[in-house]
């Protein structure tokens, strides 16, 4: 047996008991969060975040925090359009060298005209400069494997979704939807060269979010992107500014040799937002919008920051991020709102152009196998040795 | 519109010597059953529209129902425009004979149609042509339960299908009742059903 299960279940029980103990604090937590966010003024938080020095992510308010809206009629005519991918991570044991990334595609048009357009495009690399980045300041080069074909597929995904919409005629309300978050954090989070950030910055992330801006000045266009059981605490970070009896803040001189748990702000410190809006929200409301003060939208994202709220759609509570210039728009902010919802309504629990989107966009391990069978082939039949390693065939024949 | 693509009916994507299924091009537009139909265009295989089935274009995903808050079926398809896209309509049918040097050839074809070949309508031509002799009937008493699951729905649509073609033809429907007759004598039950059914 390759999992001793046996073994694997009286671990997981013993690991597992005190998490219901946790859940009730959690409760007590969330309720005296959101007596918090109902009672403090926003412009004496951002007063003490702006002063202060701390380790938190914490989020940028720029109204009450404590508003709550119900659920905006939506237009009788509109369009979704909504992206997804997966990919075939290049793997040193398979016979040719390539990444495959396959992008779904979906347009939804509702209304008097109402019709689908569902489409899968698979792009393979195979060349040198199709599987590495060049660092323009050195002779190194950046495999596009692991982490860095995750931040290529997320954002060829954004891409052709600015590609599409940059392309539609129709000017009927339309929504953009992307899974996932629309902040790009792991383009900083992985030691990438300057010059290799800065090149999907500059030729991916914000030439799309530019073009599907430009398209919303002419026609009502929404982007935003759907996170599902979302577990960020950006509201709770905030909460834990609101709460620090220190003035000015200084994690590290008043608290930096306190244990987790025995800090002043750690009466939050059991939850995350979704447990805060899952009892302060009602279903169908969503939040006050926040912003985010992730790095990488401070450093790169100027004129596309990030804002974010939360939505009970009455199945969970959903992280919906949308860039400054929807936020800053109440009508777009209601088409968001409210076609999101319909969306959720329609897929069951969660928006069906994103459910259908990942259903065009998925790779499947036959799908895996049965590609790097057609490579083999194809390899075979142009008279190309096809070495593959040892370990790889070790895996296909399970002898004893 | 160029005739051939206008009769088309769909597109083979399994086959073996009994017959094929083909896959319609639009949702719910399959022949009905015991239509008769050609494939290809060179040496025509013809053969009877047996079974019609809609279901998810995805095997592992089935339809669910989702119109509980709608007022009709069209309403439903309207707020859901993926769905026409996530199902598809198959029709199968059941090899009856090939044409060859311009002569019906009632029976199976040597080798079973190509995946992927067109399936057309036939034209009133080919419907004269085919239904001149009625050898064929043999071959369809004998495969229509198999071919339907129930006892002889199949014969019994495609002798309605020929039927309406030729209304006011008396002789031939005198000539198919006598071949019915010849097909069935050792199993009047069966005649008198089938008879009954066609009301005749």
């Amino acid at each position: 047996m390759s999992l001793d299960l046996v073994q694997a279940l009286a671990k997981l029980q013993e690991k597992t008991a005190h998490i219901m103990n946790r859940h009730s604090e959690g409760s007590v937590q969330a309720i005296k969060a959101i007596k918090l966010l109902s009672s403090l003024s926003h412009e004496e938080i951002m007063q003490k975040a702006q002063s202060g020095k701390f380790t938190w992510m914490a989020a940028e308010i720029h109204t009450s925090l404590a508003g709550k809206y119900t659920k905006p009629a939506k237009p009788n005519n509109y369009k979704v359009m909504a992206v997804d991918g997966s990919q075939i991570d290049v793997s040193r044991h398979a016979p040719l060298m390539y990444h495959l990334i396959n992008i779904g595609k979906v347009i939804l048009t509702y209304g008097e005209s109402s019709s689908a357009v569902l489409e899968s495009k698979p792009e393979i690399a195979v060349s040198e400069n199709e599987l590495y980045i060049e660092d323009q300041d050195s002779t190194r080069s950046v495999p596009i494997e692991g982490a860095v074909l995750g931040i290529k597929r997320s954002l060829r995904e954004l891409e052709t979704l600015s590609e599409t919409i940059a392309t539609d005629v129709d000017e009927i309300p339309t929504l953009a939807l992307l899974d996932g978050t629309l902040i790009f954090w792991t383009i900083t989070a992985n030691s990438l060269p300057t010059s290799v950030t800065d090149y999907l910055i500059n030729t991916y992330l914000i030439p799309s979010l530019d073009r599907i801006k430009e398209k919303s000045i002419k026609s009502p266009t929404s982007l935003a992107s759907y996170i599902s059981s979302p577990k960020s605490t950006d509201v709770v970070n905030t909460l834990r500014l609101a709460i620090c009896p220190y003035s000015p803040i200084n994690c590290d001189r008043h608290c930096g040799t306190l244990n987790a748990g025995t800090r002043p702000c750690d009466s939050v410190n059991s939850i995350t937002d979704q447990d805060i809006f899952s009892i302060f929200l009602g279903t169908g409301q969503r939040s006050e919008i926040f912003f985010s003060t992730s790095q990488v939208i401070q450093k790169y994202y100027l004129g596309h920051e990030i804002g974010f709220f939360y939505l009970n759609t009455g199945k969970e509570i959903a992280r919906i991020e949308i860039p400054i210039w929807v936020a800053s728009d109440h009508a777009l902010v209601d088409l968001t709102h409210s076609l999101i919802l319909d969306q959720v309504d329609k897929g069951l629990g969660y928006p069906i152009s994103l459910a259908e989107a990942h259903e065009q966009a998925v790779v499947t391990p036959q799908n895996r196998n049965a590609f790097n069978a057609i490579i083999e082939t194809m390899l075979t039949n142009q008279d190309v040795s096809i070495g593959g390693s040892q370990k790889s065939s070790s895996k296909q024949v399970r002898w004893i | 519109m160029n005739m051939s693509i206008q009769n088309r009916l769909g597109e083979i994507v399994e086959s073996n010597s009994n017959g094929f299924v083909a896959q319609c091009y639009d949702l719910y537009q399959a022949p009905v059953i015991g239509t008769l139909v050609r494939v290809g265009t060179d040496n025509p295989t013809f053969g009877i529209v047996s079974y019609v089935s809609t279901e998810g274009l995805n095997s592992d995903r089935k339809a669910i129902a989702r119109g509980k808050d709608e007022t009709s079926i069209t309403e439903l398809y309207a707020n859901n425009p993926q769905i026409a896209q996530l199902l598809v309509t198959s029709f199968e049918v059941v090899s009856m004979g090939y044409l060859k040097d311009n002569h019906i050839s009632y029976g199976l074809p040597a080798r079973p149609p190509e995946i992927h070949a067109f399936v057309f309508s036939c034209s009133q031509s080919e419907l004269d042509h085919f239904f001149t002799e009625l050898d064929f009937l043999s071959l369809l008493a004998a495969r229509s339960i198999s071919a339907v699951g129930q006892a002889d729905e199949l014969l019994i649509s495609t002798l309605r299908f020929m039927l309406d073609l030729y209304p006011a033809h008396v002789t031939f429907t005198q000539k198919l009742v006598k071949e019915l007759a010849q097909l069935f004598h050792s199993d009047l039950n069966r005649l008198k059903l089938i008879i009954r059914r066609l009301k005749l």
